[in-house]
């Protein structure tokens, strides 16, 4: 049987449809499947990860705390170190800089900066990043709880008469409290409860605050550490 | 039914002894505690005399399986992991089977489903001699202990045979559903939406009628599938393009200059001399595909097969690119006809064999 144009035309429209609503079927079937079978994270996580994705996009964060009735004023900056005896490659780091002590805080270890360069241990440095709001400090934190999918619980509170966001992390004796604009998604507030210190409060640093002397390093250190912001 | 098992004993030995071989080099590896390594990153399990098949991407789906996907800005996360495989694993832990368990059983099982689908296609695509080989080498393959690591690949060559294979008889809701679950599991699967259609095509001129809507939808149901997952990420995750962000933490962004990164990589200070073994197995791959155009392989399958092989490393690395390229079926055909000479068929198999256990022995080393 020989079919005309109108005839063909007709026949490549409905093979069309029929194609593309069997493929739909089936796309909504694979999506049917993979939202009945797999769980979803919280809303709270998910409020967690896009604090974690503004603090990915920040370079420099200052920060205010009071110890002991004192105010002390910091300034973080991203930084690379690099190459080190044990560690070849340049690393990722935070220098974090409060009143004349300088701290260059990595994943593997941290340095305290004079005219020379000297090898911190213990967790204290990674502490006083995570306080200082440093980016790549308080964002492995953070990112180290979602990553054990650890609860996160989320509550209003008021700050300086603005309603914001505490987010409590909690696992195992591990917890951390950030309080975050709901709008944003920036921490504004960061407190280890375990280690009783009170709130370190944190803001992006502007451009003038990265003109501040201590950020200077000499040249010998600038060999070895760069300021990323 | 007793005659149809006679004449794939072989190939059913094969398959079933070929993972037997990768299970023994497992398990031995956990007995000697050779050849040692970093221990497993993110929380693979050690203690079971199998657990090196789990390491690796096997502890991130075993993840996505148990708590399902979070995207982690700045850090590596899952939903760079396809869902079809933790889907499975998370149906067969709510009968009561371990992930570990679980994981293993579906590799194995689907992996020796897959080589009995894959003969069926050659064998309707090629002479017997031919297409029994190919499955022969598939099984023994020297990169195929993945196929028992508690990854996807197995499952996705066993939906991807089979919707090849029931194309082939026309059956084509059959194919849709099986092409579907390929690219749930893996991406690469959409590539063999080529062949498929151009198997559509061609049965539809055979029979001298335009080639149907159902055909042609089964032929584009890869690609319907893959596009899913973003949007469930998106539904999931208030992100659509969590995948593509999970990708670029984990060191694969697609670029148009990432073929040079790729081959900048190899000589970057500091890069694994494992590479090397990527950069071997894309150019066997290649070779395997020019000498499967000479045993009458059409177009369709070539190009899909070169695309599955070459794309991944426009995202500016040879890594893994062995393990990827396992899923270009025509590999296999190309190899069995550089083994149709009773000379080499021998040998060959036997090399296979003895590298497929040297790969098993090397897991705890590096991420195929």
């Amino acid at each position: 049987m020989k079919r005309g144009k109108t005839g063909w035309i007709r026949l490549a429209v409905a093979s069309g449809a029929t194609a593309a609503g069997f493929a739909a079927l089936l796309a909504g079937a694979a999506f049917g499947l993979q939202a009945v079978t797999l769980p979803r994270p919280s809303d709270n996580q998910l409020l967690a990860a896009r604090t974690l994705h503004w603090l990915t996009a920040q370079n420099a964060i200052k920060s205010t705390a009071f110890v002991g009735g004192e105010r002390v004023s910091s300034i973080c900056v991203n930084a690379t170190i690099g190459p080190l005896p044990a560690y070849p490659n340049r690393l990722h780091a935070s220098l974090l800089v409060s009143g004349r002590r300088r701290l260059v805080e990595t994943r593997f270890a941290s340095f305290r900066l004079g005219s020379t360069m000297r090898e911190e241990d213990g967790p204290l440095p990674t502490v006083r990043a995570v306080l200082a709001g440093c980016p790549r400090a308080l964002g492995r934190r953070i990112g180290r709880f979602l990553d054990d999918r650890a609860p996160v619980h989320a509550e209003r509170v008021s700050l300086r008469g603005a309603t914001m966001l505490r987010l409590a992390f909690r696992q195992g004796d591990s917890r951390l409290l950030v309080i975050v604009n709901p709008r944003t998604f920036a921490p504004v507030a960061v407190r280890i409860p375990r280690l009783r210190t009170g709130w370190s409060y944190l803001a992006r640093a502007q451009r003038r605050d990265l003109i501040r002397p201590e950020l200077r390093l000499s040249r010998r250190l600038r060999l070895i550490v760069k300021e990323e912001a | 039914m007793t005659a149809w098992l006679r004449e794939r004993s072989a190939i059913l030995a094969v398959a079933i002894g070929s993972r037997g071989l990768v299970l023994a080099a497992a398990a031995a590896d956990h007995w000697l505690h050779w050849p040692g390594g970093p221990p497993p990153p993110h929380g693979a399990s050690t203690s079971h005399t199998l657990s090196i098949l789990s390491y690796w991407d096997g502890a991130w789906y075993r993840t996505v399986a148990d708590q399902g996907y979070l995207l982690i800005p700045g850090r590596q996360s899952d939903p760079a992991f396809f869902p079809l495989f933790p889907i499975v694993l998370r149906g067969l832990n709510g009968l009561g089977l371990s992930f570990l368990t679980s994981g293993l059983l579906v590799a194995n099982v689907a992996f020796v489903v897959g080589i009995v689908a894959f003969y069926e296609v050659s064998r309707r695509l090629l002479p017997l001699d031919v297409a029994r080989m190919s499955a022969m080498l598939a099984a023994l393959f020297p990169m195929s202990f993945v196929f028992s690591m508690t990854y996807p690949e197995s499952l996705v060559f066993a939906a991807l045979a089979l919707a090849l294979v029931f194309a082939l008889d026309g059956r084509w809701t059959l194919s849709a559903i099986a092409g579907a679950a390929a690219a749930l599991g893996r991406p690469e699967a959409i590539f063999f939406a080529l062949p498929l259609v151009a198997i559509a095509i061609g049965r539809a001129r055979a029979s001298g009628r335009v080639a149907g809507g159902r055909a042609i939808g089964a032929a584009f149901a890869p690609v319907a599938s893959v596009a899913t997952f973003p949007l469930y990420l998106g539904w999931a995750l208030d992100n659509v393009s969590a995948w593509s962000h999970a990708q670029r933490a984990w060191g694969r962004a697609f670029s148009l200059d990432g073929i040079v990164h790729a081959f900048q990589q190899l000589h970057e200070p500091g890069s694994t001399p494992w590479l090397w073994r990527d950069v071997a197995f894309c150019l066997i791959y290649l070779g395997l595909l020019a000498a499967a155009r000479r045993v009458g392989i059409s177009g369709p399958w070539l190009v899909a097969s070169a695309a599955l092989v070459l794309l991944p490393l426009a995202s500016g690395t040879f890594l893994s690119d062995a393990r990827f390229g396992l899923l270009a079926l025509p590999v296999y055909w190309g190899a069995a006809a550089l083994a149709r000479r009773r000379v080499v068929r021998l040998p060959i198999l036997v090399v296979s064999a003895a590298l497929l256990v040297a790969g098993t022995m090397t897991i705890p080393l590096v991420n195929p």
